[in-house]
């Protein structure tokens, strides 16, 4: 491990340094982590709240690179990059278990409270992914703008400063995206 | 939608959300003119804006400073203060004054007598008033002085002047940790060194009997060598003589909150035990601890109330500010460890400041949080869990009144029903790992047996009901271990010391069934005839009557984990050689196979038409005709994550009815190691939570070697002086390590690449590992002859049941020591000298210590009289060491082959239990070559440990 958390180290200071290629490298390697990271979380078949993908990610981080040498600025596009990522992982992987589970008539009774806190983060998280796709094609930088706040649990701060925006910017863009996606996930509308 | 248009959306939008609410509408309609459609986008999004505040919100910024700090300040200022500046005290002269509060005034002084500057505090009069109260402040404080610690404000002097009593105080340079917070929260690392610095001071008060009990922001000093903690002890200390002479009943919160200007700093960071009144201890220290931490991290304080009243209820009743959702960048580990200073029953939390220590030590290390991080959650019993559960419960109840009413028409078609998985977590104290696996389901699947450790320490059965929350301990279960319920579910059979006994649930009434018989730890089973069956000593099936009797040996040996079919007189087992599931019918001999496992052993059970077990870490259900006694169909995937263990070992349970329980948790009892000297004085942990099955220490004590339990099997780790990062060094299952007198080579077993354990040698500088012995029986590492010429081990022989070996290395003659008998030896200890050896052997009727001539094996003797077990050699040869039933440790002095008298050293009341069925040779402690200090396994809490699974209409996954 140690030696990949340098590697990473390493690439995330070529990138930041302007090394576009050291991305295409940095890639692959945090996606195996993340991988990992979040198999661990969804074969637990934890009923937490999806919200926990902050702490994949940082798990992630804290894991694969050197604190000490890496500015915040490094960490933001850490996070920036974990968090397309952790959300194509954890889509999948939601959609793979739909599918397992759609063989008997599983998943369709939606009013027992107990079921639905052992499906829901299935069913909302793959709701919440098309939703964004929709939200993208309509605006793509509030849609990054979740992504990075919501799956790679980026602050404003650090949202603003890989979308290369205002942190104001960021939060009016951010509040108005989840009215937007409220709405869209609103199924008794 | 043309991206104009969308802009124009986004436009109004903002305008709109700045409006007031009342005005939107009227706004919206004024905006959009006779744009109908841009008017309902617009004003639809605007109905979902309240309720998107909390939505996929990751962080919930609440930064604002809770109210008490300006209302402290507001009392700072209208005291008035000052008064002594300028006055002599003694010797001492006062110059200016430093601070104010309800708890007195700090002034700058000068001590004349030493030329330095202290800092000196003066009482509030009501504190000098009272007699007895100063009687035994003067004495506390004498207590305090003598605290001499790099973390706590050194307390140099008290005095009376004019009936003002005063503290002379070490003068700390600094801010206060509150100052500090006010700023905003103190960034991860500088917190982390904080808390271990706060937590190593009280640790150290907390030895010597002293509490602080006023433990806040305000009185912990942040200075440039780190931390300084105020106060200690002084506040807010209840007269023990008022409370035995029955007077007024004042309460430390009573008390305290009678203490003008110290009401809302004091109960802020105050234990819930303390405000109600009740009697407090080092574990409020330990939730004002939490608290502490909580802020500091976080910038907010943990719980949070408008008015007093609201605070009190809000940290008699409320969860505090979760940690990581303010701040995400905390590690989860971190997080839990705070949470659980502020649990609000004192015996959930962190028992002792020392454990907490260990824990955030461990923290500070990333490398060390990512490995905790590892782990699932930490185990918390939620109200949501518990709702889900009981809603889980009754959405079954259609299942379980088919199998009720139709269990028995197998090869029906099974209900189509909606399997449901929850997490359980049981009641305070349930152990989740043992020996055994510590839990079971009743088969009508309402209740849960759970081995549960009481207060006292002390292992008892507790039932939890299923669908209820209530859950109960029974009485006279005490060191119980393997539960298993008998068919109509009223009562619950478990093995306690050397006997099998049982309780009815309905009355707690506790009765031996046989004396006299020895569990391996590895289940039994209660047929509807009445039968008991469980496998003893090495396997050997035996049945006994429900109602009591002489046990049976029914001649079928290698037994594991037998299973009643529901006839009563088949009986399911699992079986290593080869391993396979086998099926016998009572009274007969004969057994057939009916599976064999491809993996690896493990237990079987039988329900609702299916026999369940476990391969390669899920578990399974295979459809089984009970008529024909066969299998009917392929396996069908229940649950992953399960572990198993030799022999035959893995953490489930299943009841009729749908209902199957599983841990993911590996087996064994979690323990910490620590040193301690010969009078008994512990230091800090030096390993763990972990699930150790053997560890040795070297001669010098430099080196430590562990086996660690974990999921993936036990591994051997090298712990070696100055370096930062343990080394794994077996990655096969490996356990009962030995080191050599040099500390360089290393003697364990392991099954290797198949069982039965056999005897490995390791080469610790030059990494070779080889194989020195291969036997058709489990071959246990015991120790090292004294020249290191030869290794000592025990075996497990089916006629003479554990024995004591030696072996000459690498690959020489071997022989069975004379001393064996056909009852157990085992824990063979060879002296530095070479010329004695030391055993455990329970061949009188109970464990004692004996002693043999060495290499002979001639001359055996007993050394302990009164019950002994787990000898070592210590003082370099001229004194042997071992464990008496009440866990002393007792000293026998041993001068050329002739022992003296033994000398009680002490007590280790959570000494870990050693389970001497699956390694014998393990140990609880291990003595350093001068016998000055000791290597002790003490049981703990794993705050680590998963919640059980419980898995409702498992038959689902049938349709899957």
């Amino acid at each position: 491990m140690e030696g990949a958390s340098q590697q990473i180290t390493e690439l995330l200071l070529a990138w930041n340094a302007g090394d576009e290629q050291a991305l295409e490298r940095l890639m692959p390697l945090v996606h195996d982590e993340l991988h990992r990271l979040a198999h661990r979380y969804m074969a637990g078949e934890r009923s937490d709240h999806p919200l926990q993908t902050t702490a994949l990610v940082n798990e992630a981080y804290v894991r694969l690179v050197d604190s000490s040498r890496v500015r915040w600025q490094n960490r933001a596009h850490f996070f920036a990059v974990s968090a397309q990522l952790m959300r194509r992982i954890l889509v999948d992987f939601a959609r793979a278990r739909q599918k397992l589970k759609r063989g008997g008539d599983v998943v369709r009774v939606t009013f027992d409270e107990a079921l639905s806190i052992s499906h829901q983060p299935n069913v909302a998280l793959i709701a919440l992914d098309d939703a964004l796709k929709a939200l993208a094609a309509l605006d793509e930088r509030k849609s990054r703008v979740v992504e990075l706040r919501f799956f790679g649990g980026l602050s404003v701060d650090e949202t603003a400063a890989v979308l290369k925006v205002s942190s104001i910017t960021v939060m009016r863009d951010w509040a108005m995206a989840k009215a937007w996606l409220l709405r869209e996930l609103d199924t008794e509308r | 939608m043309t991206p104009e248009r969308w802009k124009e959306i986004e436009r109004l939008y903002h305008l709109a959300v700045q409006q007031p609410p009342g005005e939107r509408a009227a706004y919206l309609t004024d905006a959009c003119g006779s744009d109908a459609a841009l008017h309902a986008e617009v004003e639809s999004l605007l109905r979902y804006e309240q309720a998107a505040a909390h939505f996929i919100e990751p962080v919930q910024p609440e930064h604002a400073r809770s109210p008490i700090a300006s209302v402290v300040a507001q009392l700072r200022d209208a005291a008035a203060p000052g008064r002594f500046a300028g006055q002599r005290l003694g010797s001492y002269e006062v110059q200016s004054l430093i601070a104010a509060g309800g708890m007195g005034e700090v002034y700058r002084a000068l001590d004349t007598r030493l030329d330095r500057v202290v800092a000196i505090k003066i009482l509030p009069d009501h504190f000098s008033e009272d007699p007895e109260r100063r009687e035994r402040f003067t004495r506390e404080a004498r207590i305090i002085s003598s605290l001499n610690h790099p973390h706590i404000c050194a307390l140099y002097d008290v005095g009376v002047q004019d009936g003002a009593q005063f503290l002379v105080m070490e003068y700390i340079d600094g801010e206060t940790l509150q100052d500090r917070i006010q700023r905003g929260p103190v960034p991860l690392a500088p917190a982390l060194e904080y808390l271990i610095q706060t937590a190593d001071a009280l640790d150290k008060a907390h030895r010597r009997g002293i509490v602080h009990r006023d433990l806040k922001p305000g009185n912990i000093m942040l200075t440039r060598s780190g931390v300084k903690l105020l106060d200690f002890g002084l506040a807010a200390r209840r007269p023990a003589s008022s409370r035995a002479a029955g007077k007024v009943s004042t309460t430390d919160s009573a008390q305290t909150l009678t203490v003008a200007g110290t009401i809302m700093g004091t109960v802020q960071y105050m234990a819930p035990e303390q405000l109600q009144g009740q009697p407090s201890d080092a574990r409020s220290d330990i939730f004002a601890f939490g608290a502490v931490g909580s802020e500091m991290l976080t910038g907010t304080v943990a719980f949070h109330g408008t008015s007093q009243a609201g605070l009190i209820g809000a940290i008699l009743r409320d969860e505090p500010t979760p940690i990581a959702d303010l701040v995400p960048e905390i590690p989860p580990p971190l997080a839990r460890t705070l949470t659980r200073c502020l649990a609000k029953d004192p015996d959930e939390r962190w028992q002792t400041v020392n454990d907490l220590l260990f824990h955030l030590r461990s923290l500070s290390g990333w490398s060390d949080v990512v490995n905790v991080t590892d782990r699932s959650r930490p185990r918390t019993s939620t109200w949501r869990e518990r709702v889900a559960w009981i809603a889980a419960l009754a959405a079954i109840s259609v299942g379980a009144l088919y199998w009720g009413s139709r269990g028995k028409l197998e090869g029906e078609s099974i209900p189509t029903l909606t399997r449901v998985e929850f997490p359980l977590s049981p009641a305070e104290g349930t152990l989740l790992s043992g020996p055994d696996v510590p839990f079971a389901l009743s088969p009508d699947g309402r209740y849960l047996a759970c081995l549960a450790v009481g207060h006292d320490g002390i292992t008892r059965l507790s039932v939890q009901s299923l669908g209820s929350t209530d859950s109960k301990l029974l009485r006279g279960t005490e060191g119980a271990s393997t539960p298993f319920w008998s068919p109509d579910s009223q009562w619950i059979a478990f093995f306690a010391a050397n006997s099998l006994k049982k309780v009815r649930i309905s009355s707690g009434l506790a009765q031996t069934i046989a004396d006299r018989v020895s569990t391996t730890f590895s289940g039994g089973s209660w047929g509807v005839h009445d039968d008991i069956v469980f496998p003893s000593f090495v396997g050997t099936l035996t049945r006994v009557a429900a109602n009591g009797g002489p046990p049976t040996d029914l001649g079928i040996e290698r037994v594991f984990s037998p299973h009643f079919l529901p006839d009563g007189r088949h009986l399911l087992y699992a079986t290593p050689s080869p391993p396979s599931i086998r099926i016998v019918t009572l009274g007969e001999e004969r057994s057939q196979t009916v599976m064999s496992f491809p993996v690896r052993i493990s237990p079987v059970a039988y329900a609702a038409g299916h026999v369940f077990f476990v391969q390669d870490g899920t578990l399974y259900a295979r459809p089984f005709d009970v008529q024909r006694l066969g299998f009917t169909g392929a396996a069908v995937r229940i649950a992953d994550g399960v572990p198993t263990f030799t022999p035959a070992r893995a953490p489930f349970s299943v009841s009729n009815g749908g209902i199957v329980a599983y841990s993911t948790y590996p087996l064994g009892t979690p323990a910490i190691l620590r040193w301690f000297d010969r009078s008994g004085r512990p230091s800090g942990a030096v390993d763990g939570p972990q699930l150790y099955r053997g560890f040795d220490v070297s001669a010098d004590g430099q080196r430590i070697v562990f086996a660690r339990n974990s999921t993936t099997g036990s591994a051997l780790w090298v712990r070696d002086p100055g370096s930062a990062n343990d080394t794994q060094i077996t990655f096969d299952e490996s356990f009962t390590p030995q080191l050599s007198a040099d500390g360089n080579r290393l003697l364990f077993s392991g099954p290797g690449p198949a069982p039965p354990p056999k005897l490995f040698v390791r080469n610790l500088a030059s990494d070779r590992t080889s194989v020195i012995a291969t036997t058709s029986v489990p071959n246990f590492a015991s120790d090292w002859s004294g020249d290191g010429k030869s290794a000592v081990s025990v075996r497990i022989d089916p006629t003479t049941r554990l024995d004591v070996w030696q072996q000459l290395l690498p690959k020489g003659p071997e022989q069975r020591l004379p001393f064996n008998t056909r009852f157990s030896e085992s824990q063979a200890k060879i002296s530095p000298d070479n010329r004695w050896i030391a055993f455990g052997t329970d061949r009188s009727g109970r464990d004692e210590v004996w002693v043999a001539d060495f290499p002979s094996g001639d001359n055996p003797r007993a050394l302990s009289r009164d019950g002994g077990s787990f000898p070592q050699w210590s003082a370099g040869g001229k004194e042997i060491v071992y464990v008496t039933e009440d866990k002393q440790l007792v000293a026998v002095p041993f001068n050329d082959g002739v022992a003296g008298a033994p000398e009680v050293l002490f007590r280790v009341e959570k000494l870990l239990d050693i389970d001497r069925i699956v390694t014998p040779t393990a140990n609880p402690y291990a003595a350093t070559n001068d016998g000055q200090r000791f290597l002790i396994a003490e049981r703990a809490h794993d705050p680590n440990v998963p919640p059980i699974r419980i898995v409702v209409n498992w038959w689902a996954s049938l349709s899957r």
